[in-house]
This record gives C-alpha cells, structure tokens and sequence, in this order.
C-alpha cells in the first residue's frame, strides 16, 4: 500500500510538468500583443517595450518558459498587467469562495446521490426508481448555469428567500449567498452520482458473493450496505473524482452566474481584459486541482479495494 | 422427527420466454448426522433445489410455488425473515460452486468467517476472529493466522474453497448444503477437498447434502442418492443399492458414463441426446424422449413414484 | 454486395426498436424537428433577430412576441430560433471535427504500439484528466473568443473520447488474420486502416458521436454564457442567457427561454444517444 501511494505519487510529477508546459505554449499562441492589451492602443512604443521588459517577453522563449516553471512551482504568479495588484492577492481573496462552493456542492452530491442511487437499485422499477429516471434525465440535460438562473427567477426574485448576487460578509450572510450556488452545482452532481450509484450497485447484487452474504443470515439491510454498497463504491468513487472536476469547471459558470468572486469569475474577467499573468495564474490553479483530484481518486479508490494496491 | 423434510417443493422459474417448472414436485428428508446426494446432469433443478432449502433462490425470476421444506419440524417456505435470518449460516450453511466469485473482494477472509460468528453467537471482535482463525485450521490450511488476515484474491481457488468451508462450518451447523463444491477446481485439489468433506462428515456428524453431476464423487461420501432429471426426482435409493441395482433408465445411464478402473469397454458410454429445453418438455415422462425403453405411456402420463424395494423409490413406467 | 442485404434489415431493426421505445422515438423526432426548425429558420422567424426597438423593450410574452422582447426590444422567439442555428451547427460540427482527428489518433495509436502508442494516449489521457469545460476556457483564453474558437475548444475536449474509441478497437483487430493476410498480400498500412479498421469501429463511432453532441451542445452554451462562444449580435442560446442575465430582475424571459432551448436540445440528443448505446449494449441495465 505505502508503495502504491508513493509510486502514485511521484507519477504526479510528469503530470504537473506537462500542464505546466501546455498552459504555458497556450498562453503563448493568445492573440494580440498582451503590452498592447494592457496599455491600450496608443500607448507610446517606449511604454510598450518597458511593459515587455518589466514582464520578461522580450526573453529568449526557453528563459521564459523555465521563469515560468519556476514561478509555477514557488506558487510566485507575479502582478496583474491591468492594475497591478499582486496576483497571489487576488488568489487569495478567490481562492476561498470556489473550494468553498466545490465542497459544498460535492457533499450535496454525495449525501443525496448515493443513498438515492442504492434506494433506486434496491426498488428498482418502482416508484422511486422513476422518479429517479426523471431526475437523472433533466440533471444530465439542464445546463447547471441555467439552473442557477432559475433558481434565483424563483427563490431570490420571486420568494425572495435568498440573496441573488456576490458572497456576502460574515458566516451566516456568507452562507446564506451559498445556498443557491451549491445547491445549483449539487443537484447536477447528485443526479450523476444516483445514476452511478444505481447501476453499479445493481451489477454487484447480482454476484455471488452478495448471496453468500444472505446464506449466511446477514440482515438484507447490511447485505446491502455493507457487502454490496463497499464493492459498488469502488466504480463510485472514480466516476466522482471525474464528476469532481466536471464541478470544479462548473464553478466557473456558477460564478459568473451568482457573481460570486471566485476562481472562475477571476479567471474569465482575466480572458476578457485580457490580463495575462491572471488567466496564467487561474489556469495553473485550476489545473493543480485537477491533478490533485486525480490523485486522491486513486487513493481512495485503493483504500477501498485492497485489490487495487497490489496490480 | 427427521432433520430435513423436503415434501413435493416445487420451485417455478418465471422467465420472458414462459414458465419453467426448474423443481417440479421433490419429496426427501435427511436424518440427522445423515448425507445425502443430489445427482443429475446440469440444469435438471438440483441447485434451485439446494437454494431453495434456504430460502435463497434469486426472487424474481424463480419462486417457490407450492410444497413445504421442514427442518427440525418447522416450515422454511412460511418463516418470517428473522427466524429465516437466525437460520441461515447458523443451522444450514452452504458451501457454494465457485469459490472465485463467493468471497467477498473487499473484506479478509477472516472477517469474513467472523460474521456469522459474530452473528449467530453474538460474539465480540476478538473472540469471533479468533473462532475464525480456529476453523481455518479445521480445514487443514496451513499458518491460519496469516490467511484470516488476507484477502480472497492473495489465495489459491483450493484455499478458497476451504475458507468457505470454513465459513460454513463456523456455527456448528446441522446440516451442510455442499454445492458442486469441487466443480470449479483443479482435479488434485477436488480430490483434497473431497477428503477434507469425508473427514468432517466423520468428525463432526454434520448432515450433508451433496449436490454433483458426478457419481463418481459420492459413492463413498454419502448415505443415499437422489437422481433428478429435468426438475423431476425420478430414483430415490441408498447408495450401495443405486450403484448395484439402478432401477431408473435415466440413472443407469448416469452410472454407464461413469469411468471406472475395470472397464471392459474402451469407449465411455453416454446417454444420447440432451435435455430438452425447458420451457419445451414432452408430455408424460420427460426422460421419454432419450429412453431406450420408451412405451407408449411414457409419452402421456407422467409415471409415479414407487417403491420398488430395497429401500428405493423410482418413477418410471417400466416399473411400475 | 452483403452491404446491401444488411442495409434494409439493420434499417427495419431501428424501426422496431423505435416503436417499441416511445421515448426514445420522441427524442429523435424532437432532434430531426430540432434540426430542420434551426435549417429553415431564417425564412420562418416572424420578426428580425437583430432589429432593435426601445419602445417595445423588456416586455413579456405576447401574442406579437411569443417570448417577448429583450432589452433592446428584440423578438425573443426569433433570437430562440435563429440560436438554434448557432448552438446547433457547433454541437454537431465539433464533434464531427474531432472524429476527424481523435479516430485517426487512435487507429494510429492502436495499429503501430510502441512509442507511437505511448505518446498519443499519454495526450490523450492528459486531455482527458481535464474537464471539458476547463479545457475550453483554456483555448478559448489562448485563441481569444469567437465561433472557431468554440468549434476547436470543443473538438479539442472531445478528442480524447474518439482516441480511445479507436484505439481499443484497432488494437483488437490488428490482431485479426485478415489484416496479416492484407499485409502479406502488400496494402499499404493507410489503405488497410481504411478498408479493414474504419468500417468496423462505424457503429460505435456513430453511437459516440450523437452521445457527444449533446455535451458539445451543452460546452458550447456554457462557453458562450462565458462570452466566450459566438460574439454579440449573432444570437446563440449561451449567450442569450449572458445578455438576459444583466436585466434578471427586470425581465427573465430572454434567460429563461433561451436556457429551455438548450435544456430542450440536450435532452432530445441524450436520449437518442443513450438508446443507441443500449441498443449496441443490450446487457447494459437491461
């Protein structure tokens, strides 16, 4: 097992190296001269090559690309092109709204989804069951902006129950601006969670070893959630850490949505002003979560199934 | 009052393509401390019989329709799911077919045994591992300690198939249902498994139900043989009695395929065609249409069972 | 020709199939409606898309404007329609686009091994780890917004699923004796991908592709929500939404609309798509 996490582990790092790397040759394909983007397009031709200078792109590519890795790596993003501020500012002022939307949409995810999917395979074709067809169906179909549009036509615009905009002050106002957002990201969740649930539990109660559980005289209640529900986990737990990311991207949309000063939000105001080291920043960000996140799926995974560590 | 009393079960299988009578109208009991065989080739009903005894055929598609299995004076078929529950694993344990697929992947084998330990005996932790640790080395495997702490897929298929024996064996169970539990597994370790079955029958005076489509391996495992033929019983006899005087067409049969170190002949015999689907049996008799007896009776009313004598039961017009 | 007998009977088989599954049924005639609505929608649409009024902005549903108008007074259900065009195009164009590359990628992969199989599903796998939707924002950012860039950010997020697809099933049939038996008798490796690989990954690769239009629909919404798809005036459904968003409180109907075409879009693709898969798969949740 110690071996598996380390060797797990240190695959990480050409992973890291190779987003690194593709994140810094897209950046350099963007259009436009991006001195000329932040000063505008009648800056003095001097202005514009002490802005290159000041940000290295005047350099040799390959001694910007390794300033580039190692800016990345010390987690040193330098200063937004626009106004300035220190870009590890404006992280940290981000940074806290999306994990904070991303967990809270996850558990929704999870408490909902996987009780729901197992109670949906136990009843298959039964009332629940359909219900559950439904909600899968419209989970997979509506975008989740669009929910979040109607979530606040309906609970903030019509009843009135909860802010529209922003991230609030304070923790009962903070989580009160979350509610909406979280909900939006974990309902989706939930409906692909139930789904996954649903069908990998199904194939597991069909296995043997499921009715040498009944035979011998486990209750059907631990049959189901103790020997049936652990193996159907296993499938589970990888299509949550993908679905993990398809959230984690969501949170991009819901932001912008809810204008909720998150990572997303920065990122894509990033794209539009065309704010160089804050796009490069949000996008090194973003992409640490996603290695990070295939990471602990496969931990996890192997700390379910004892199989897993030894292949 | 016997220990197994099993009165015209009859087992319906609802499927797409119509009604298949899987077990149609058995009758058997077992004495305690007693082992039965159940023989017949594949698909003739004997492991829906088996699962049925515990209540434990997959519902839906099969149902058990109509008969009544008693263990010790009381009816399995009308049990509530407690008392099914206080039953299964605790008085009747099964050792099923493949021991590939009947553990559990993700739990130890030990913590798997200590589960009906911990069950059925309301024992703590410890001492329902250390039970299990015991049964382990009941089974013969050696350096139990280390394999109660593995998991099915550190073992080999034998080791395995002792483990569930293990697992069956844990609360002392009355009667044993053993299905093909040699199937699966290498010639050399069916021959060990076998071995390791007889002892226990000798040691520890459990009754066993043996089911197998090999003769060959219950001739000196069990008291008597019941013969099934398209979820039919159709010879009921001792098993001394069935292999010196076979009295079913069907099972004769079943005995001429049997090799044997002093055959005369270099061919094996067979019993011609197959089968018939299920869901497409003859009327009368559903052995007539492979019989080499058949009269013209065989092919409209089903023969009833009769005793022939010698403590054996057949239905068989020729018989009759 | 054995084409021509199969044809007419596989034909008959979807037919059956789609009687018997009135769902599904309806999911494909909602996509073929879908479809043909956003083919002839310029000559259809009551009002113009782009003709903007103040006098009549911000109003609700009407007999004149079924959905309304928006805030600068533009027929909604003309928008709605003329979207279509948009969101339509691009879900079925990038998909397409990235068949394109991603089968050849893996035929490729799947047929020469080695190194050559290493590099392209290690990419592929790389783009795989990442969301969809991330990836297109990525290239979106690098490629600067427009409706290309949509096409490519989607096509670039699909090309990983196509790799695969073809990857495995080359790799199964490079082992078949026909193919030795082509490259004994001198076919070059080109024509035996095409006479021998192709054909035989075209039922899955159909399958792949309409399951994935209704996520290239869904990306393309989502990208241009983010203004990052088609630019302002031309109406898509994502951007719809983008624009209705700065007036909610004042008028929802422009959002709310335009989000009920893509909800509307993706589950009439879904639904066709997840037949197909069943069809193919018939042991899949039965």
């Amino acid at each position: 097992m110690a071996g598996y996490i380390l060797r797990r582990i240190l695959e990480v790092i050409p992973t890291v190296l190779l987003v690194l790397t593709l994140v810094f040759f897209a950046l350099r394909i963007m259009p436009g001269d991006p001195a000329v983007a932040a000063l505008g397009e009648f800056a003095a031709p001097e202005a514009i090559e002490a802005f290159r200078d000041k940000l290295g792109l005047n350099k040799p590519l390959y001694v910007q690309y390794f300033s580039f890795i190692g800016q990345a790596l010390t987690a040193d993003f330098g200063r937004s092109m626009n106004n300035n501020t220190s870009v590890n500012a404006l992280l940290a002022q981000a940074l806290p709204h999306t994990i904070v939307l991303g967990l809270t949409a996850t558990a929704i995810g999870i408490v909902v989804g996987i009780p729901f999917g197992a109670m949906t395979a136990v009843h298959r074709n039964g009332k629940l069951d359909g219900f559950g067809r439904i909600f899968a169906l419209i989970g997979f179909s509506l975008p989740e902006f669009y929910f979040g549009v109607l979530l606040i036509i309906v609970f903030s615009l019509h009843l009135d129950w909860f802010p529209m905009l922003g991230a609030g002050k304070g923790f009962v106002d903070q989580a009160h601006h979350l509610v909406l957002p979280a909900i939006t990201l974990g309902v989706v969740m939930a409906a692909f969670v139930m789904r996954l649930t649903r069908s990998s539990l199904l194939e597991v109660l069909r296995r043997d070893y499921v009715r040498t559980a009944r035979g011998k005289g486990v209750p059907e209640h631990w049959v189901i959630f103790k020997h049936a529900l652990r193996n159907a986990l296993i499938p589970v737990t990888t299509g949550l850490g993908i679905y993990l990311l398809t959230t984690l991207s969501g949170t991009i949309t819901v932001e912008l949505v809810f204008s909720r000063p998150g990572l997303g939000t920065m990122l894509i105001s990033g794209v539009s002003a065309r704010d160089y080291t804050v796009v490069q920043a949000g996008l090194v960000v973003f992409a640490f979560f996603v290695v990070c996140v295939n990471l602990l799926t496969d931990l996890l995974c192997a700390a379910i199934d004892p199989r897993i560590a030894l292949r | 009052m016997s220990l197994l009393e099993v009165d015209r079960l009859q087992v319906h299988l609802f499927t797409n393509r119509g009604l298949v009578r899987a077990v149609d109208g058995v009758s058997f009991s077992l004495e305690a401390g007693r082992s039965l065989g159940i023989v017949g080739e594949s698909g003739c009903g004997k492991t829906m019989t088996a699962l049925a005894l515990m209540r434990l055929i997959p519902t839906p598609p099969a149902q058990i329709v109509g008969g009544s299995i008693r263990f010790d004076g009381e009816d399995v078929v009308a049990m509530d799911d407690a008392r099914l529950r206080a039953l299964r694993g605790n008085q009747i344990a099964m050792i099923y077919q493949d021991p590939m697929t009947t553990l559990n992947p993700v739990f130890t084998v030990g913590e798997q045994i200590a589960e009906s330990v911990r069950l059925h005996r309301h024992d703590g932790r410890h001492a329902a591992f250390l039970r299990a640790v015991e049964m382990l080395k009941l089974v013969g495997i050696p350096d139990p300690d280390r394999v109660a702490r593995a998991y099915p897929h550190q073992l080999s298929g034998g080791m395995r198939q002792r483990a569930v024996i293990a697992m069956a064996l844990a609360c002392d169970p009355k009667l044993l249902i053993a299905d093909e539990p040699t199937t699966a597994l290498d010639v050399t370790i069916q021959a060990q498994i076998l071995e390791l079955l007889r002892r226990l029958r000798d040691d520890l005076g459990t009754g066993i139900i043996l089911i197998t489509h090999d003769l060959g391996v219950i001739a000196d495992l069990v008291d008597e043989v019941v013969v099934m033929y398209a979820g039919k019983l159709v010879e009921h006899a001792p098993v001394r009695q069935l292999f010196a005087a076979p009295q079913h067409p069907y099972t004769r049969g079943l005995l001429r395929s049997v090799p044997s170190l002093d055959m005369r002949e270099h061919r094996l015999r067979t019993i011609d065609g197959t089968v018939p689907p299920a869901h497409a049996m003859p009327e009368g008799c559903r052995f007539n249409p492979r019989c080499a007896l058949v009269m013209d009776v065989c092919r409209e009313k089903e023969p009833p069972l009769v005793d022939v004598g010698g403590g054996t039961r057949a239905a068989c017009w020729a018989l009759a | 020709m054995s084409d021509i007998a199969v044809t007419p009977s596989r034909q008959s088989a979807v037919l059956t199939y789609l009687a018997a599954n009135k769902l599904t049924a309806m999911g494909a005639a909602l996509c073929c409606l879908l479809i043909f609505v956003a083919l002839i929608s310029p000559w259809i649409v009551p009002h113009d898309p782009l003709e903007q009024s103040f006098a009549t902005a911000n109003e609700g549903p009407s007999d004149l404007h079924w959905f309304g108008t928006d805030a600068f007074g533009r027929d909604v259900f003309s928008r709605v329609l003329i979207g279509g065009r948009i969101s339509l195009s691009i879900g079925i164009c990038a998909p397409v686009l990235s068949a394109l590359f991603g089968v050849w990628a893996g035929m490729i992969a799947g047929y020469f091994g080695g190194w050559t199989d290493r590099m392209i599903s290690r990419f592929s796998d790389l783009l795989m780890s990442f969301p969809s939707l991330l990836l297109g924002v990525m290239i979106a950012a690098a490629l600067g917004p427009s409706f290309q860039t949509a096409v490519i950010a989607i096509a670039v997020a699909l090309f990983p699923r196509f790799v695969r697809l073809s990857r495995s099933a080359t790799q199964v049939l490079r082992r078949e004796p026909f193919v030795d038996a082509s490259i004994a008798a001198g076919r070059g490796t080109f024509s035996i991908m095409l006479r021998h690989v192709l054909p035989n990954i075209a039922g899955p690769l159909v399958v792949a592709l309409s399951l994935w239009v209704a996520t290239a629909i869904r990306l393309e919404a989502a990208l241009s929500f983010l203004g990052l798809g088609a630019q302002p005036p031309t109406p898509s459904w994502g951007n719809m939404i983008r624009d209705g968003m700065s007036d909610l409180v004042g008028d929802p109907w422009p959002a709310a609309f335009a989000g009920a075409a893509i909800t509307l879009a993706v589950l009439a693709f879904n639904m066709v798509g997840d037949a197909l898969r069943d069809m193919l798969d018939p042991e899949l949740d039965s």
